[in-house]
This record gives C-alpha cells, structure tokens and sequence, in this order.
C-alpha cells in the first residue's frame, strides 16, 4: 500500500477516546465503497481491538502519541493500516485463547486479537523504522450473498 | 449509551442500545454488576437493540455470569444479531451462554 493510493488517513491520539473518529471514518467509507455491513464489522471490531490494545499496553509512559490509520480499497478488499509507536507488539505471535474453556476458566485476555484475526481476511504485521505495523484486509463484499 | 431495565416477573431484562465497545462497556458494566450484587438472580439481557458488541463488552457478560454463577443466578440473552452472533460463536460464548432467539423464549426457558 503506497501513500499515493490511500484513500483516507487519519492520525488520533494514543487517547480511547478518539476511537469515535475511527469508526466515524469507516463507516462513511464503507457506504461510499459499497462494503458490506458483515465486513464493517469486522473492520471497526479490528481497529477497536488493536487500537485499544495498542492504547491501553503498548507505551511505558503517560506522554502523548501519534497512531496513523490508514485506509485504502485494493483487490475487493477493504485494507487497514496502523502504524504506531509503541513497544513491538506482533499480535499474531499471541497464543490464541482457550475459547472452548468452560465458563469459570474463559480467559478475558487474548479474546480481542482472538476475533481480529478470525474475522479479518489477513492480517500481517511488520517492525519498521521502530513502529509496528499491522495491516489487515477484509473482503469488501458480503461472505452470504443473497 | 442508553440502558433499558425491565422486570418479567423475577427475571431482570437489561437491554443496551447501539455499540458495547471499549468506551460504553464500562457504563454497562456499572450498571448491571450492582443490580446482581442486590441480589437479582435471574438475568436476562435482551441484544434486540444492540448493533455492535467487542470483547470489552465480551468481558462484561463474562464478569456477570461469573458473579451469578457464584450466587447461584444465572444470565441468559436473546436477540442477537447475525454479527453479534458470529462474534459469540468465535469468542466461544455460545456453548457457555443461554441464547435464545427471542425474549419469550429465554423467558420460558428462565422457568423450565
């Protein structure tokens, strides 16, 4: 994904309260490129998954922090990017959750990154330039069609 | 977010409205733990007007059946919408949770 072919970018603040612009974005971009309802699900669940992961574990101290999302239409998917600068966190080295636990052993970690990489058609991640970067893409149209 | 709350007989029906993400499940979260910490058994929370759950609002289901499980309650939802539903399904919260289709139906199976 160049620079040149994003279709949008946005740059919040390591901040859980600027996941309202994200998903502000990706809902108007969804109507304007036709995605499904089922893959705008899954995008704004991965973006509130990893964003707030990335929010809430990833910087050892309280300062401010600049995460870039970026979005773009490749292939018939719908691709996100984040880049952030927070401590190298690959999330597809997580060992994945025990989902078939019973109720009082369900674990309430792993659980997000657990949906992301299921829900999401791929999901990839590079250490560049000291920042983590995840891209991840899902089908534009519906899975059920009909 | 807005938080119906209802009572069927002795069942409490907790209904949240549009998204349980990372930044409203907290507001659930404080509501429905005190109303089984005076003591409500039954618990049913009704997705009929939810649009969009992740596992921060996973966690709070998960916190609720945990404390009613320990008081000898239980929590059951119904309503769920496909994508909700799909959500349940990989988080593997359909085995462990009682999911009705409707609201009438988890309230029958509430008193079987």
């Amino acid at each position: 994904m160049t620079a040149t072919k994003n279709l949008a970018s946005l740059v919040i603040k390591n901040d859980l309260a600027e996941m309202a612009r994200v998903s502000e974005i990706v809902e108007d971009l969804g109507q304007k490129h036709g995605v499904s309802a089922e893959a705008l699900y899954a995008v704004n669940l991965a973006l509130e998954e990893i964003l707030v992961n990335v929010i809430s574990y990833g910087y050892a101290d309280d300062g401010e922090h600049q995460i870039i999302v970026r979005f773009d239409v490749d292939a018939g998917d719908f691709v996100t990017e984040i880049e952030d600068d927070a401590k190298p966190f690959n999330p597809l080295e997580t060992p994945p959750p025990d989902v078939e636990a019973p109720l009082a052993e369900k674990p309430l970690g792993g659980l997000g990154i657990h949906l992301t990489r299921t829900m999401m058609d791929s999901v990839a991640y590079r250490r560049e330039r000291g920042k983590n970067i995840l891209a991840m893409r899902k089908k534009i149209a519906s899975d059920h069609q009909g | 977010m807005e938080i119906t709350q209802t009572k069927q007989g002795d069942i409490l029906v907790i209904g949240p409205k549009g998204k349980l993400d990372a930044n409203t499940s907290k507001m659930f979260e404080d509501r429905l733990m005190p109303l089984i910490d005076q003591g409500h058994k039954k618990v049913l929370a009704d997705f009929s007007q939810l649009d969009y759950i992740s596992s921060a609002g996973l966690r709070v289901l998960l916190l609720a059946a945990r404390k009613l499980s320990e008081s000898g309650g239980k929590i059951a939802l119904c309503s769920l919408r496909p994508s909700i539903k799909t959500v349940f399904d990989i988080a593997g919260f359909s085995t462990v949770f009682s999911v009705f289709a409707t609201q009438e139906d988890a309230i029958t199976g509430f008193t079987k």
